[in-house]
């Protein structure tokens, strides 16, 4: 994974910004975004997701590298002592999930959605970095 | 992990009673099964005693449950385990997540989770009050590999 001064050089070479808080959204800017949703209970086991495309571009318009850059970004920066998120095994999921392996998160179960169960949810976790 | 039957699970808990969301339900319109509880507290007490925790839903793909902020007042006559296993059996929770730790929570819901087959996954830290304090993250998957894809 690449260190926090590496994404910032290569957020400035594209002209982005990147920028984020804890427990709000984390954007590349004018690209994509995720949230942070804290953690309900303890603390422990913080949770992000909501991986949304801006307009005008759609989901799976974002790069591999896009996500790998706002995720690093986010990892780096947020501090949390463990990640996990939740994505679909859509075809608008491609890249996400490419960059999420990519960072070294595990995928530790594939669920059935409750949303109908037709479509599977991947359960994504990355430990203390 | 094989459950008790319902039957004999309600038996425990003659005499108590039931608060909170406690059914599973299910919406025809989005054709979604779902946990009737996105948030709530799930209690069982009598005049001697109660234990509760609390249930969250998934906020972004619905494919979980949070379950956290365990409490037990008084006295009761059942356990951690029998509680977790009345709630996953009366309710058929598909899957949720704890983190228990071992020195702040009651010893006994540490072991309940480990009986009822939850899969201690990962250890972390938590982020606060208690800096030092290691978290046991736990993962229920109803039927283990069965309802999973």
């Amino acid at each position: 994974m690449k260190t926090l001064r590496q994404v910032q050089a290569w957020a400035r070479k594209h002209d982005y910004l990147l920028s984020g808080y804890r427990k709000g959204t984390w954007h590349l800017n004018g690209i994509a975004s995720i949230d942070d949703n804290g953690d309900a209970y303890c603390c422990a086991m913080p949770e992000f997701g909501y991986f949304e495309a801006d307009w005008p571009y759609r989901l799976e318009e974002i790069t591999q590298e896009q996500w790998e850059m706002l995720l690093t970004f986010y990892i780096r920066t947020s501090k949390h002592p463990f990640f996990r998120t939740t994505t679909t095994a859509r075809k608008q999921y491609k890249h996400v999930n490419a960059a999420l392996q990519s960072l070294g998160f595990m995928k530790e179960h594939t669920v059935r959605s409750k949303h109908g169960g037709h479509y599977q949810v991947y359960m994504w976790f990355h430990p203390k970095v | 992990m094989t459950f008790r039957s319902l039957e004999e699970l309600e038996k425990l808990f003659v005499g108590y009673e039931l608060q909170g969301s406690w059914v599973q339900g299910y919406d025809p319109l989005k054709n979604m099964v779902w946990y009737s509880a996105f948030n709530t507290t799930v209690l069982i007490k009598n005049q001697t005693g109660m234990r509760s925790m609390q249930v969250r839903g998934h906020p972004n793909t619905c494919a979980y449950d949070d379950i956290g902020r365990f409490y037990t007042v008084g006295k009761c006559s059942f356990t951690w385990k029998d509680f977790l296993e009345y709630w996953l059996v009366k309710t058929g929770e598909m899957c949720c997540m704890a983190s228990i730790s071992k020195g702040y929570n009651d010893v006994t819901l540490w072991e309940a989770f480990k009986e009822l087959g939850f899969k201690n996954f990962a250890k972390t830290q938590t982020r606060h009050t208690f800096e030092t304090q290691m978290v046991d993250l736990f993962i229920y998957v109803k039927n283990g590999k069965a309802a999973s894809v």
